[in-house]
C-alpha cells in the first residue's frame, strides 16, 4: 500500500515536533525521523516541508557553516509554531482515536458476521 | 568562496561524488535563481558529507529515483524557481541594449558638438549599425525571448538524459545550445535589418530594457524583504 497520502498529513507535524526539541538541521531531522520508523523519508521530501513551515512562519532559520564546511540552515520553532504544534497534537489525537474506534468497530462487525 | 566549495565537493567519494555531480548538472540546466541554487546545493553537499561520514548508503539519502530527488529539492518556491530566473536571464540582454543606447547618446553628443544641432532624446535611434546590418531593441528582444524558449526545451531534454541511458549525448546537446544561441542572434539581426518594423523610437526605448530592469529590481527587493521577514519571525 502507498503510504504517501497518510504521510503527507502527519509529516509537517512530526517535523515541527522534532524542531521544537531544539535548534536543528535537515540531516539531523531526517536521522531522528528515521530512528522513529520513517525509513523511506529522503531529504528531497523534507525540503518542501521545511520550506512550507518557514513560509507559514512556524519555524525560523539561520545560516551558519557546518562542521563539514558547507553552509547549513539551522531551524528553530517560533511562537506561532508552538501554538500550531499544540493544535496539531490535539487534532491528531482526536482523529487517530476516532479512526481506531472505526477500525475496532469494523473488526467486531466482521467477527460477528463470521460467527453468526 | 568558490574554491572552498570545490574543496568540500572533493571530500565526497564514490557514489556520493557521482550523484552530487549529477545533481549539480541538473541544477545548472534548471532555470532557477543563482542564489537559491547555491543554497540548495550547499545544503545537499552538507547532508552528503554527513551521511558519508556515517557510512550510510547513498540510496538512504537520495532514494532510488535521483531525478525525483532533484525535482523535490529544487521546487516549492515559485518566485525563486520560475519567475526571478526569467528576469535574471533577460537582464544581460537588457543591459546590452543600455550599452547600445549609451553609445548612441555619446555619438549624438559628439556629433552635436561638431555640428551644433539640437536633437531630442526620443529622436535618438537606438541601434547598433554594422552596415549592411543593424541591431536594435526589437532584435535584442527577439534574441532574448527566442533563446530563452529554445534553452528551456533543450534543458528539459538534458535533465531527462542525465539520469537515463543517453548520458553521453549530453555534451553534444550542450554544444547544440551554443549553436542555437548563435542562430538566434542571426535571426535577430536579420529581422532588424530586413523587416521594416517601422516602430517609433519611444517603443524601442520602452521595449525590453526598462520593463526588465524595473520588474527584476522589484522582484529582488520583494524577495529580500520577504526572506528577512521570515527570518525575524
Amino acid at each position: 500500500m502507498d503510504d504517501s497520502q497518510i504521510l503527507k498529513g502527519v509529516l509537517e507535524g512530526c517535523v515541527l515536533a522534532v524542531i521544537a526539541r531544539g535548534e536543528t538541521y535537515g540531516y539531523e531531522i531526517l536521522s531522528v525521523l528515521d530512528g522513529a520508523g520513517f525509513d523511506d523519508l529522503m531529504e528531497g521530501t523534507l525540503y518542501p516541508v521545511l520550506t512550507r513551515l518557514e513560509k507559514k512562519g512556524l519555524i525560523s532559520c539561520r545560516k551558519a557553516k557546518s562542521p563539514f564546511g558547507p553552509m547549513r540552515k539551522y531551524y528553530s520553532i517560533t511562537e506561532k509554531g508552538i501554538v500550531y504544534l499544540k493544535e496539531f497534537h490535539s487534532s491528531y489525537a482526536k482523529i487517530t482515536a476516532a479512526a481506531q474506534k472505526v477500525f475496532d468497530g469494523e473488526i467486531t462487525k466482521a467477527k460477528e458476521n463470521e460467527n453468526g | 568562496m568558490a574554491d572552498r566549495y570545490e574543496y568540500y565537493v572533493g571530500q565526497l567519494e564514490g557514489d556520493y561524488l557521482e550523484t552530487f555531480k549529477k545533481i549539480q548538472r541538473y541544477a545548472n540546466v534548471s532555470i532557477i535563481g543563482k542564489k537559491y541554487k547555491r543554497e540548495v546545493l550547499s545544503s545537499i553537499l552538507d547532508t552528503f558529507l554527513n551521511a558519508q561520514s556515517e557510512g550510510k548508503d547513498i540510496s538512504k539519502v537520495v532514494g532510488k529515483d535521483t531525478e525525483k530527488f532533484c525535482r523535490q529539492c529544487f521546487g516549492e518556491n515559485p518566485l525563486r524557481e520560475h519567475i526571478l530566473p526569467v528576469f535574471e536571464y533577460m537582464l544581460p540582454f537588457a543591459l546590452a541594449w543600455l550599452v547600445i543606447l549609451a553609445w548612441n547618446v555619446f555619438d549624438i553628443i559628439v556629433s552635436r558638438n561638431a555640428v551644433g544641432d539640437k536633437i531630442g532624446f526620443f529622436h535618438i535611434a537606438v541601434s547598433l549599425d554594422i552596415p549592411p546590418f543593424r541591431l536594435n531593441g526589437i532584435g535584442i528582444s527577439l534574441i532574448a525571448v527566442l533563446s530563452y524558449v529554445i534553452f528551456w526545451i533543450m534543458n528539459g531534454m538534458i535533465k531527462k538524459m542525465l539520469f537515463g541511458k543517453h548520458a553521453k549525448n549530453i555534451m553534444l546537446l550542450q554544444c547544440m545550445k551554443g549553436v542555437a544561441f548563435v542562430l538566434c542572434v542571426i535571426v535577430g539581426i536579420v529581422a532588424d535589418t530586413f523587416i521594416p518594423f517601422c516602430t517609433p523610437a519611444w517603443i524601442e526605448f520602452t521595449l525590453l530594457t526598462p520593463p526588465v530592469i524595473i520588474v527584476y529590481g522589484i522582484l529582488k527587493i520583494y524577495d529580500y524583504f520577504k526572506n528577512r521577514t521570515l527570518k525575524s519571525k
